[in-house]
């Protein structure tokens, strides 16, 4: 594309031939750029169906909606939040930071690249259209259960929505073999394994996760296709099917899933915390290992997602599923130990890191709790699930996004995101999540299960429901100023200055926005901080820069 | 030096109102029912101890984070120490959480193996059918049978004080049998049978209801647990048997849903089911070929 302007720089590029240029881009800063964006839009699109749904559960009774299509909108906004906008986002990053950290001019594969983001962009398009066809979108959870989806669903929506996920979870398998590519064969001279910053390793072990997780779901996708319009009868028990394998297949994909949406902004907390404490990610090699150890027990805790169905060995997954919370565990206090006898800057992405240890660590421990099978036979399926989930998914990676946005802003656009706006964004969403959810913990205990519509008032649910709709509402407002903060943003000019928080990866070696090939010239590779080095170097030398205002700060 | 010194005490004093804030909070979302059953109070004894394990965790996460960005607040321009890492703190920070979970799995096997357990020779077998979107009860060897209607819930007649084993299936798609005061649920699923018991501790009436979204009129799937004395209970089973000719069985699980004339919620002894063949032996009968014992 660059091509085509570069022909004619006098004259103003044509209409279109901008459009034209982002269709048709392989390179790696476009496809991740279009990433992000995609996905925020999804995220923002599903979170508006949350705001209703969190409106009708307010006060018993039906006041916005049918069941029908409140049965609809949790359909799609779980699908929607887990593979459009969990997934795509950490891709979105690792698409634009992990050829820059390893020093690579691009991916891979530059156009398997390309075809990744369409398949996922089209796949959501696919799913939401659901909305449009007669009967509506899918409505059976995001998890689908059979024979429910099976015999049981009529209707378009069904069929889209199998489509639609399938299509993303190609799109997946793509970006993850190219990852694993790019970070095997593109690394910069110097960039041993152990040097590569913890971003970089935590999509490699998630791209490899990807590649076990995700063809089981697009096998079982395919089965559901085949019973459903082929005349199949895999999950049909009346026709001796089983009804169970489904879930084993879902949750083979769904367990390490949780996962891959949670190491790489992991690894982005590594980035960020260290970054703003000025010291070296305390027990890189242990956070290293920290991540395979998921990795490796992520694929033998499916089934505590069954533990109610009496046809598994609830023993043996609990015990999995304990084991797992070690290495978790194991990286808070890394990051604890990093903050400590540091020199802390409270910018904005780490204030959204030190929101995440506050509120993450509570979905952490209700998560232990559920891996015990009796307290799951009580949380399973309620309220109480719903609440540790969205409190690992909200105060792990939708905190870790918010943090890794504020973070690469100024690396991706050369504009700074406003700090002010920031601090208000922050202050909404960690007061917002507890109001939000702490309710809703003790309405799972109450027994109040979760996908329904409306309660009876004798139930006792409303003021709780009540207080949770507040603490949405909190949660969709905070969520205005990130949005203005990057309009505002966007229409200021380009001053951002190459590395404005005293970086340490080599993403910061370059300019912001970086030019096409990335880098003019990499410092020299020692360790697992080039830029730091760089600077350190420099100043030895007496010639070091004066730092930047924002270094500064905080 | 004192400013700093007054910047920690004043750390300290918002510390202690935090967590006492913190305690607040923890208190509205973390209250689990008292148990109506004894394998319940199992469950309720170990959430507990569960509960204030994870308080302990929590509250030396957040101390730990608390106090170290209100000491470690960058204060100058100075380097702080590059310390990159520490095997014996990194040890004892994987060894501690792994005896902890270590401890927890003992007490959880130690739980489950009590809830789990079915006796050989229960005081009495409640043949439960889910389907679409109500619950049909079938009294094993008792000629009584209690359906309901979406809608209309059907009541669980249970003796207090004795051993009630649920053999459970679904006649449709996956359903989920939840008493939320007896803090246990259990799936019925088509094709497979799931056999669990419990113990109701007193006489009183509770809510049940589906757990497992199945479809459009899922949140209208409940019914209602009745557990009396034993004497009582025995009078009822001999009223329903006596009134057995008089009523009707209620939607069948074929026409689930659908309108049914006849009233929901009703009892009748001995009525067979259309769809799902002679009351007693219907649910165990069901073709379960996925079924794992």
């Amino acid at each position: 594309m660059t091509a085509l302007t570069d022909v004619r720089p006098a004259e103003r590029p044509r209409a279109g031939a901008d459009l034209l240029g982002w269709l048709t881009t392989t390179d790696h800063k476009k496809i991740g750029l279009m990433y992000l964006g995609s996905a925020i839009v999804f995220f923002l699109l599903a979170g508006l169906m949350a705001e209703f749904m969190r409106a009708e559960l307010a006060a018993p009774g039906l006041q916005f909606m049918t069941t029908s299509d409140y049965n609809q909108l949790f359909t799609i906004h779980g699908t929607l939040m887990l593979l459009f906008f969990a997934t795509p986002v950490a891709i979105g990053f690792g698409n634009y930071f992990i050829p820059l950290q390893i020093g690579a001019a691009d991916m891979a594969f530059p156009r398997l690249n390309a075809l990744s983001y369409w398949f996922f962009l089209f796949g959501g398009i696919i799913v939401v259209s659901g909305f449009g066809v007669a009967g509506g979108a899918a409505q059976n959870g995001w998890t689908s259960y059979v024979p429910l989806s099976d015999g049981y669903t009529q209707g378009t929506g069904m069929d889209l929505w199998i489509l639609g996920v399938g299509m993303v979870g190609f799109s997946g398998i793509f970006g993850a073999v190219n990852f694993i590519a790019t970070i095997f064969t593109k690394r910069a001279p110097g960039m041993t394994m152990f040097r590569m910053p913890i971003f970089t390793w935590n999509m490699l072990v998630t791209s490899a996760m990807i590649l076990f997780a995700f063809p089981p779901l697009t096998a079982a996708l395919a089965m559901l296709f085949i019973d459903r319009h082929l005349g199949g009868s895999i999950f049909q028990p009346a026709q001796g099917g089983d009804a169970v394998i489904w879930q084993d297949l879902f949750w083979f994909f769904g367990h390490p899933e949780v996962y891959i949406i949670i190491l790489p902004f992991f690894g982005i907390m590594s980035e960020v915390v260290a970054v703003f404490s000025r010291r070296p990610i305390f027990g890189y090699r242990q956070i290293v290992t920290a991540t395979f150890s998921i990795a490796f027990l992520s694929m033998a805790v499916w089934a505590h997602h069954m533990f109610t169905t009496g046809v598994v060995n609830d023993a043996f997954f609990s015990v999995m599923s304990y084991l797992i919370a070690v290495p978790t565990g194991v990286k808070i206090f890394n990051w604890i130990a990093t903050m400590w006898r540091g020199q802390i800057r409270l910018t904005t992405a780490m204030l959204f890191c030190i929101g995440m240890l506050y509120t993450f660590t509570i979905g952490g421990i209700s998560g232990v709790m559920a891996a015990s099978p009796p307290l799951d036979f009580q949380f399973n399926d309620s309220y109480f699930i719903v609440a540790h989930f969205h409190n690992v998914l909200i105060g792990g990676t939708v905190f870790l996004t918010f943090a890794g946005f504020y973070y690469w802003f100024p690396k991706m656009t050369g504009r700074f995101l406003d700090e002010r706006l920031g601090r208000l964004h922050f202050l909404a969403w960690v007061v917002g999540t507890p109001l939000t959810l702490l309710p809703m913990y003790q309405l799972g205990l109450d027994g109040m299960p979760r996908r329904i519509a409306d309660y009876a008032p004798a139930t006792g649910w409303s003021d709780l429901n009540t207080l949770a709709t507040v603490g949405a509402i909190v949660l969709g407002l905070g969520t205005i100023p990130f949005l203005v903060a990057i309009f505002a943003a966007l229409r200021q000019p380009a001053t951002a200055p190459d590395d404005p928080w005293g970086g340490f990866a080599l993403e910061w070696a370059t300019t912001s926005p970086p030019p096409e090939h990335n880098f003019d010239s990499i410092p020299p590779i020692r360790s697992d901080r080039p830029v730091f080095d760089a600077r350190m170097a420099a100043q030895a030398t007496g010639g070091g820069a004066a730092p930047s205002p924002l270094t500064q700060g905080g | 030096m004192t400013a700093i010194g007054r910047r920690l005490s004043t750390g300290i004093g918002r510390r202690g109102r935090l967590l006492l804030l913190v305690a607040a909070v923890l208190a509205v979302g973390g209250c689990m029912p008292q148990a109506e059953t004894t394998q319940g109070q199992a469950t309720f004894n170990l959430y507990q101890l569960f509960f204030w394990a994870g308080g302990v965790v929590a509250a030396i996460v957040w101390i730990l984070t608390t106090v170290a960005i209100i000491r470690y607040r960058r204060r100058g321009d100075q380097l702080p120490t590059q310390v990159r890492e520490n095997n014996r703190l990194e040890f004892a920070w994987t060894a501690i959480p792994f005896l902890t979970v270590a401890a927890l799995s003992v007490f959880t096997l130690l739980t489950l193996s009590t809830v789990d357990a079915v006796p050989r020779n229960p005081q009495l077998t409640v043949d439960v059918l889910a389907y679409r979107w109500s619950w049909r009860f079938t009294y094993e060897g008792q000629g009584v049978v209690v359906n309901g209607a979406t809608g209309h819930p059907p009541e669980l007649v249970l003796p207090a004080g004795q051993t009630t084993e649920i053999v459970l299936t679904s006649a449709d798609v996956i359903h989920s049998f939840w008493v939320p005061d007896f803090l246990f649920k259990r799936d019925a699923i088509p094709g497979v049978t799931n056999r669990f018991a419990f113990t109701v501790k007193q006489p009183g009436t509770w809510s049940g209801q589906c757990a497992r979204y199945c479809g459009l009129y899922h949140d209208e799937m409940t019914f209602v647990v009745r557990a009396m004395p034993a004497p009582e209970f025995q009078a009822w089973l001999a009223a329903q048997r006596a009134s057995g000719s008089s009523s009707v069985a209620g939607g069948t699980p074929a026409a689930a849903g659908a309108s049914s004339s006849a009233a929901g919620g009703s009892s009748s002894a001995g009525a067979p089911s259309p769809a799902a063949g002679a009351p007693s032996s219907a649910p165990s009968s069901a073709p379960s070929p996925g079924s794992v014992p």
